[in-house]
């Protein structure tokens, strides 16, 4: 019996974030030569100063809508409960933003 | 004795994005304990066994190396190649030659060096590497004070209290003087109860050192002083004809003599 499973290729396939383990099989080097190669000036990578994760990628135009230190601050707190050093960790990360104004309608 | 008298040639090298397990098993077939990391011909790291075992093999070497390794240069002295070990906390350091990497050095292969020129006594180093120092200085013109540094009644120390009273001494002085010069100065111990520093400092921090050396303390029973003959180009106007040899002379004689220092 011959099985085919075929999906569509994502692009780029680490989505909006990668959250690398200290000891994990990818480093955070090889992780920004990937991202550079199929999304070239699209993903910056992060070193925080943190017992288990060695790196995070993300996507660069989320630190344009958000500050570096508060958004890392808080995906420490979140990826913390769940990584292990040997760990890579793929994320979505979407920021919505609710604009209300009031307008004079005469 | 220079940096390029203990450096291993040839340099083996991998590049960043060769994986850990290609470097590992590179180090265990050549015998190796690293590797020079390249990008492009341009030295980024140095891969060391250790950086190899504690990191997956599956990892790139970019990602597993000592990054921005320190460098030295070939003509270095091999004691200033340790000193900048012993600042970055390195083991190891790239070696360069008008530019382009020509070697390794480990601290391992300088400490064996470097100990058959320490004084055991001290642990200062001997006079040949004061005079190595020198010499390099006068060869590039470098301005320096000498201060040859004579303790004061040392034989009368000896034959009073016994010869071990005496090494106390010599040692406590030592320490004083390691004490009173920083890392950028040169010392050793000359001979017997003589002395020799090397100071690139202003004259009035050598002056201050000069008067330090010339007033008495205490190591054990025992008041310490010495007699310091001190040669400069601000006192010797021939001081880039002579050679180190002469200078050292000079500056014996006027400690020999106790004659004033001139400032």
């Amino acid at each position: 019996m011959l099985s085919i499973k075929i999906s569509e290729f994502e692009m780029p396939p680490m989505q909006d974030m990668l959250i690398i383990g200290k000891k994990a099989p990818i480093g955070p080097e090889a992780v920004r030569r990937m991202a550079e190669a199929v999304s070239p000036e699209q993903y910056t990578i992060i070193r925080p100063d943190h017992p288990t994760i060695e790196a995070v990628l993300i996507r660069a135009a989320l630190l344009q809508m958000i500050d570096e230190r508060t958004l890392i601050e808080i995906i420490m707190q979140e990826a913390d409960k769940l990584i292990c050093d040997t760990m890579v960790l793929r994320s979505e990360l979407k920021i919505d933003i609710s604009i209300h104004r009031e307008v004079d309608l005469t | 004795m220079k940096v390029a008298d203990r450096m291993t040639t040839p340099v083996h090298t991998v590049s960043s994005g060769q994986s850990v397990r290609y470097a590992s098993e590179l180090m265990d077939r050549l015998r190796i304990g690293s590797l020079v990391v390249l990008e492009a011909d341009r030295v980024v790291g140095i891969l060391t066994s250790r950086n190899a075992r504690s990191a997956h093999p599956n990892r790139i070497v970019a990602d597993a190396m000592t990054p921005n390794p320190v460098s030295v240069e070939a003509d270095a002295f091999v004691w200033d190649a340790v000193r900048l070990m012993d600042k970055c906390g390195f083991e190891r350091l790239v070696v360069m030659r008008d530019g382009r990497l020509a070697g390794i050095v480990t601290r391992e292969a300088l400490a064996t060096v470097l100990s058959e020129w320490k004084d055991p006594l001290t642990q200062l180093y001997r006079a040949p590497y004061i005079q190595a120092i020198g010499e390099e200085l006068l060869t590039r013109k470098e301005p320096f004070h000498l201060l040859f540094i004579d303790l004061d009644r040392f034989g009368e120390v000896n034959k009073r209290f016994g010869h071990p009273i005496g090494d106390d001494m010599i040692r406590g002085f030592a320490q004083r003087l390691k004490l009173l010069f920083g890392k950028e100065d040169y010392l050793c111990r000359y001979a017997g109860d003589e002395f020799i520093a090397v100071t690139k400092q202003p004259n009035s921090i050598v002056g201050q050192q000069v008067a330090a050396l010339s007033g008495e303390f205490e190591v054990g029973p025992v008041r310490v002083s010495a007699t310091v003959g001190w040669i400069s180009p601000q006192s010797e106007p021939d001081f880039f004809r002579l050679s180190f040899r002469e200078l050292i002379l000079r500056a014996s004689l006027m400690s020999t003599e106790g004659k004033p220092v001139r400032f």
